[in-house]
């Protein structure tokens, strides 16, 4: 589980980009953090991986938006480097056992970004940093994708935070949805409206 | 990998019609030579064993030299990624070194050495240390940059980091300043070996042409230029396919 209280991300060593906030993400739990552009999501994922609590207690892994399988090797090497699981039911899940042996180069943002995705739900790690994993994939492939991870990480009782600025995605993925802004941390709850919180932004 | 080999044939035949031109023009073959005879001159070159001889002197030389050389950038950047303060030094020796020609260290190391190899072996891995040193630094930042935090990431370190990021991500770059450095020590000892001549019982490729030329035999110092060039691009386009095999 990941527990942030009165936590902030600096500029410049001194310059607060938000409020001090408090996060819990218990075990099982995927948590979705949105809000608007330079507001500091993937900063707020960079502190957390750099906590040494969470380095070292607990595994991580951050997915960011650029892709991280390894140009130089075959997707299938990349997966075998670092998955602890077998990953080819999830491959063939997500239409992809057709790509196994290309090089990463040759495949569209949307399959690297599935693969990255399956990289990290097989690699054995608890938890999971997401930093807007599915940016690159059209809707209907991403919300499948979406649901289907959001089960895994339940069958597995993994820690995710998930950065995204899809409403659908967050609402398909999230166990709990937060807007961050620079006055802190909001929960959204069932009872507000998720688009009305955003556009008061 | 067609249309490439298509325009050199086209800039070879350029070459050759620009030559004949001015033969006939200027019709004194002991400035321009008939095509012809230089192709029958590098004929008889090759099954000359002194040709040989200076070919193989010439390759040792530069084979000796650049491996030192490369040798010892290597252990200077290894030891520059250790040492932060190391790194700083060897930055600024590279700005005040690399900008000078290597052939005005010929007089001052001739004080210390006299006219022999030495001194050739000296400037072409002075060239080198210069030269790549900090192109070779500034690689292993750059893949640090794009890759250190993937590898943090996956909790790897030492030589799994090393062989599996570190060396597949930096080899197009490093290939590429092998390639430069190449070229360049090429072109040094060539030089070096023509304002040099026979360098105490050393006889390379650059001294073989003054020796014809010396001997009037110009159609001879035509053909050796010619191998010298043709050497130059060969192992230049070796490099150059390597380096794109390695690019991503």
């Amino acid at each position: 589980m990941i527990n942030l209280s009165n936590h902030t991300v600096t500029v410049c060593d001194t310059i607060p980009l938000f409020a001090p906030i408090d996060l819990s993400v218990q075990t099982g739990e995927i948590a979705v953090i949105m809000g608007a552009s330079g507001v500091g999501k993937t900063s707020l994922l960079a502190s957390i991986a750099t906590r040494t609590d969470v380095i070292f207690k607990n595994q991580f892994r951050v997915f960011q938006e650029s892709h991280q399988l390894f140009p130089w090797m075959t997707v299938r090497k990349n997966l075998e480097l670092v998955c602890q699981k077998p990953y080819i039911d999830l491959v063939k899940r997500w239409n992809l056992e057709q790509y196994l042996d290309h090089s990463p180069t040759n495949l569209s943002g949307g399959q690297r970004q599935r693969f990255t995705l399956i990289r990290g739900l097989c690699s054995g790690l608890r938890t999971l940093l997401c930093d807007e994993p599915l940016s690159a994939l059209d809707g209907l492939t991403g919300a499948t994708v979406a649901k289907d991870f959001r089960e895994i990480v339940h069958e597995e009782n993994l820690t995710v935070v998930w950065v995204t600025h899809n409403v659908t995605e967050a609402r398909i993925v999230g166990d709990s949805i937060y807007l961050l802004s620079k006055n802190g941390l909001k929960n959204i709850t069932e009872e507000d409206d998720l688009i009305v919180s955003i556009l008061s932004l | 990998m067609f249309r490439s080999f298509l325009y050199n044939i086209l800039a070879l035949s350029l070459i050759l019609v620009g030559w004949h031109i001015l033969y006939l023009v200027v019709q004194e073959p002991l400035i321009f030579p008939d095509s012809t005879s230089i192709l029958s001159a590098l004929y008889d070159l090759i099954w000359t064993a002194k040709f040989w001889f200076s070919f193989y002197y010439t390759m040792r030389t530069l084979l000796l030299s650049y491996i030192i050389g490369m040798f010892i950038t290597i252990v200077i950047i290894l030891l520059c990624i250790k040492y932060s303060w190391l790194k700083a030094l060897f930055e600024r020796y590279c700005a005040y070194f690399n900008p000078l020609p290597s052939f005005v260290l010929v007089p001052f190391m001739s004080l210390f050495m006299g006219l022999g190899a030495a001194v050739v072996y000296s400037i072409i891995i002075w060239n080198i240390v210069w030269q790549s040193g900090l192109q070779v630094l500034r690689a292993i930042e750059t893949v640090n940059e794009q890759w250190g935090k993937h590898v943090q990431n996956l909790q790897w370190s030492g030589t799994k980091a090393l062989t599996k990021v570190y060396i597949p991500a930096a080899i197009s770059n490093l290939i590429g300043i092998a390639s430069t450095s190449w070229a360049n020590s090429w072109r040094i000892l060539i030089s070096l070996e023509v304002v040099f001549g026979s360098i105490g019982g050393y006889f390379g490729l650059g001294s073989y042409i003054i020796d014809v030329k010396s001997k009037l035999d110009i159609d001879q110092m035509y053909a050796i230029l010619f191998v010298i060039a043709l050497t130059g691009v060969i192992i230049n386009g070796l490099l150059n396919n390597l380096k794109k095999k390695y690019s991503y």
